[in-house]
Formats: C-alpha cells, structure tokens, sequence
C-alpha cells in the first residue's frame, strides 16, 4: 500500500523556493559579477576595499546566504532526479543522501564564511 | 503443464527505452535535459561565489589573485556559459509558473499569457534593482 | 494529373510470428481531407487486412485511437496526412505500452492505476437523496473544469518518459483526475486519495518534462495538475510543521 511521503514535500519546498531565487536572481549576478566586473565594470566584488564596504552590511550578508543556499537546494533535488532518469535510479537513496548532503555542506559553508568574514 | 492456453495469447512485446540515452530519441525531451542542466551550471556559480568569499576571508593578496583569475580568458568564457544556463533556468521557470500558480483575480482566472508575464516583467525589474544596488 | 501519395510505415507484430515488432510500408493517397486513421482504414480495405488497431469514433472523443506518428503521441482520427506530406510517415503504437499486435496496445496498467486515485465524488457524509443534489456556483465548476475533459486516451502517458523509465508512476491523467476531484467544491476526498497521490509513485515521481500537457488533446494540462497537487502537499506539510495540532 503506498503512503503519502513526508520527506518530498520538504525537499520539493527548498527546490521551489531554491529555483525562483535562482530565476530572479542568478543571471544578473553572472552578468555583473563573472563578465562585466572583471572586464572592468564597477562592482563590490571587483576588488578587496570595495568587497569589505559592501559585506559591512548585515543585509548584504542575509542576502548573500539565501542567493548561495536555497539555489543549492534548487541544484540537489533536480540533479538528485537527472541522475535517476540517466539510468542511477537504483541507487536512489543514495543519490538524495549525495546531493541534499552537498546542498547541506555548501549552506553550512556558506551560513560560516559569512558570519566569520572580515 | 496441465493449463491449457491459446498459443501466445499473453504474449506482448515491452519495447525497452535506453536508460541513459532515451532523451535524445525527441527534441522535447533534449530541451527538458538542458532545463534540468542548468541546475548544474548554476551550482558552479554558487560554488565560485563560495570560493569568492573564501579567498575574501584569507586576505586581500587572496582575493587580489582571486579576481586575476577571473580576468582570464576562460574565466570570461566559463561565465558566459553559465550566463547562458542561467537565463534558460529564468525564461523556462516563469514560463511555466502559470502552470504552479493559478492566479485569480477579481474572482476570474487570469490567462497563462498574463501570469508569465507577469512574472517575466518582475524578474526585469528585479534585476534592474539588483544591478542598480551592485554597480550604483 | 497523377495522383499524389505518401508512403506509411507502420510498426507490425505478430506475437507468434515476430520476436520483435518490424516495420512495414504501405503507400496510400495523399488527399487532402485524410487523416492517418483513414489511410490504415484504407490499408485494411484494399491492401492488408491483416494491420490491427483500434478506433471508434473518428472524432476525438473515445481516445482509442491513438498511436506515436513521427515519434509524438497523436490521436490519429484528428491528424492530417498533409501535416507530414511529403512524409515517410512513421506510425508506431501508443510508445511506453506493451505490444499486444501491430498497433494494438495493452493497457492494463492504465486500468489499474486509475481506480487508485479514486476519481470520483468521495463523501463523508452522503445527504440522503431527498436533500437534493450537491449544489454548485458556476465559479465552483469553473475550477476543475479543464481538469474533467479527459478522454482516457493515455496520450499523456506515452509522452512521458518518466513513465517509460519508472513504470510504477502512476502518471498524467490519472493524477489529474485526482486533482480534478480534490478541486470539486462537492468533494471531500483529497485526505482518501493521499496515500496514493502523495506517494513516491505518484506526484514525487514526476520531473516537469511538461510533454503530456503538449500532447493532450484535450488541454486537460495533467503536467499543470500535478504541480498545482505538490504545492497543496508542500502547503499541507507546512501547516503541519508549524501547526501540528491542527486536524485540517
Ligand atoms: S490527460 Fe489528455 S492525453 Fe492524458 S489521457 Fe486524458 S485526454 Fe488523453
Ligand atoms: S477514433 Fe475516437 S478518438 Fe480517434
């Protein structure tokens, strides 16, 4: 008899919120940060000083932990999934361990390296 | 064997997908993959945002070096990449949030076109503040 | 002016002749006003009275019909031959279902998945006949509506590769009717119809490829119903997180 899961709907929450966070916001960041910065246009990440003024903010730090996690989570349910469509699908559990573990460490990494940050 | 049965009355044939490759037998099913691909080009970024702080916690020779890198050429390329993952990520997921969503108004449902709209114009103007924040 | 044709190839198999199914070609009329349906009809007539499949209707409402055409899942009482001209057109039986004969498939797993869901109006407390009918606002209606036009044509189900991989996914239309139900202001079975919806094979299989809503031809959007069903469970958890007394 099958049963309604208790775990999919939390994984699938983290993965919704993760993919509209992602949606909103990644592209500009990728535009601004990893090609218009480094050739030459004005971002806080361009160089130390300026990194140091903009991570000053309590609210830079906030925003930055949920652009870095919740799109972990995002990452780990759909890839959890790619793998089990690409022929892993026996390894299931292992797969959600993997991936959600990762998810996990980067958030942990992430809540740390922001807290602690100059 | 004491039951008797018509030949091969039960008989019927399984076709087998490819377990690994079955997506590149229709186009839908390719474009589906690259949708679910983006996660991962999207994850690089939120892993080199991890690395960006991590250099910025170990210095300003760190970081300086840091951003070298990303001046290199195949930084520039990587980036370009993952810009291109990421607006497929954007474009597919507000397409589809009519689909989520049902959004009503005034106690009528509003039109799959209307909601992605919607939701297209916000992602703009969403990142017009981001930009406007980060560079202003 | 001679007359135009396109050529079919149709998947044949014989269940003690053929190993595996083979394909074989038939060239019939191109007219302007067949569809695929009536060229195998033609087939059977004039050429091969052997070729197998189903119909019914010849028009879009009994869903025997379908079949892959081209590799997409297409009723074929209501797809054109001119749409493929100047073809080969490939016809194949309804993909991710066992081959009964030529284009005739076995759906009995369809059958039994669908009464699991319950799709029907689930009471706990049934008024007496004498109350009347359960009575209901156009707006009411109006919100399960597209949800209710399915055919059982199980398209859906052939354009699903989530299906084909896992074949324990209890699938599109199925789960649609279900969301059809728990949106019916009359109904008061969504809690019945959990354990099966809310299931690992039910809606948490599901990955949004979004091809049974393309191939529908009903617009029933059974990809829309099962992610409109995940938001309601994920809701459902929230509730229960924060609220855990709470017997909705
Ligand atoms: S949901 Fe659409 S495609 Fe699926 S069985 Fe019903 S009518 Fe056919
Ligand atoms: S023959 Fe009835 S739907 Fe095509």
């Amino acid at each position: 008899m099958a049963h309604a899961s208790r775990s999919e709907p939390f994984w699938w929450s983290l993965f919704a919120a993760g993919g509209v966070v992602a949606a909103f916001l990644v592209p500009i960041h990728v535009l601004l940060e990893g090609i218009v910065g480094p050739l030459g246009g004005p971002t806080p990440a361009a160089d130390y000083d300026r990194m140091h003024a903009w991570l000053a903010s309590p609210f830079t730090r906030v925003y930055l932990f949920v652009l870095i996690s919740l799109p972990l989570f995002h990452w780990a349910h759909r890839f959890r999934f790619t793998l089990a469509d690409l022929g892993l699908s026996r390894f299931g559990a292992w797969l959600a361990v993997l991936c959600y573990g990762a998810a996990i460490v980067g958030t942990a990494l992430a809540a740390w390296l922001l807290i602690t940050a100059p | 064997m004491t039951v008797n049965s018509p030949p091969n009355a039960t008989r019927t044939y399984r076709p087998v997908m490819s377990p690994t490759w079955w997506w590149l037998r229709h186009p839908a099913w390719v474009q589906f993959m690259l949708r679910e691909l983006s996660s991962v080009f999207i994850a690089a970024f939120l892993a080199l945002y991890l690395a960006r702080l991590g250099a910025f916690a170990s210095g300003p020779a760190a970081y300086a070096a840091f951003q070298a890198w990303h001046r290199t050429p195949l930084s520039i390329a990587l980036h370009v990449l993952i810009l291109a993952f990421a607006l497929l990520h954007s474009t597919t997921w507000f397409l589809l949030t009519p689909k989520i969503a049902r959004v009503h108004v005034a106690g009528r449902s509003m039109s799959e076109k209307a909601v992605a709209g919607g939701a297209l114009t916000a992602w703009a103007i969403v990142s017009a503040l981001v930009a406007w924040w980060l560079l202003g | 002016m001679p007359q135009e044709t396109i050529q079919l190839v149709v998947t044949r198999f014989h269940p003690d002749h053929d190993p595996v199914p083979r394909f074989q070609t038939y060239t019939v009329p191109l007219h302007e006003d067949w569809v695929v349906l009536d060229a195998l009809n033609y087939i059977k007539d004039t050429q091969d009275g052997t070729l197998s499949y189903r119909w019914s209707c010849r028009m879009g409402i009994c869903g025997s019909c379908g079949m892959n055409v081209n590799g997409t899942p297409r009723l074929t009482c209501a797809t054109f031959l001119r749409e493929y001209a100047p073809g080969p057109i490939r016809v194949e039986p309804l993909a991710n279902f066992p081959i009964i004969r030529d284009l005739v498939v076995d759906i009995t797993d369809f059958m039994e998945k669908l009464p699991r869901v319950q799709p029907w109006l689930v009471r706990q407390d049934e008024t007496p006949l004498t109350g009347g009918e359960y009575r209901q606002t156009p707006g009411e209606m109006e919100r399960y509506h597209q949800f209710s036009l399915c055919i059982n044509c199980m398209l859906c189900y052939a354009a699903c590769p989530v299906y084909g991989l896992h074949p324990e996914f209890i699938g599109p239309a199925a789960l649609a009717l279900a969301h059809r139900y728990n949106l019916d202001s009359r109904d008061q079975g969504r809690a019945a119809r959990q354990a099966e919806v809310y299931s690992e094979e039910g809606i948490w299989e599901c990955t949004f490829v979004g091809q049974c809503s393309v191939v529908c031809p009903k617009k029933v959007d059974p990809a829309g119903a099962i992610q409109q069903e995940k938001v309601s469970a994920a809701l459902d958890w929230l509730k229960s997180v924060v609220w855990p007394w709470g017997n909705r």
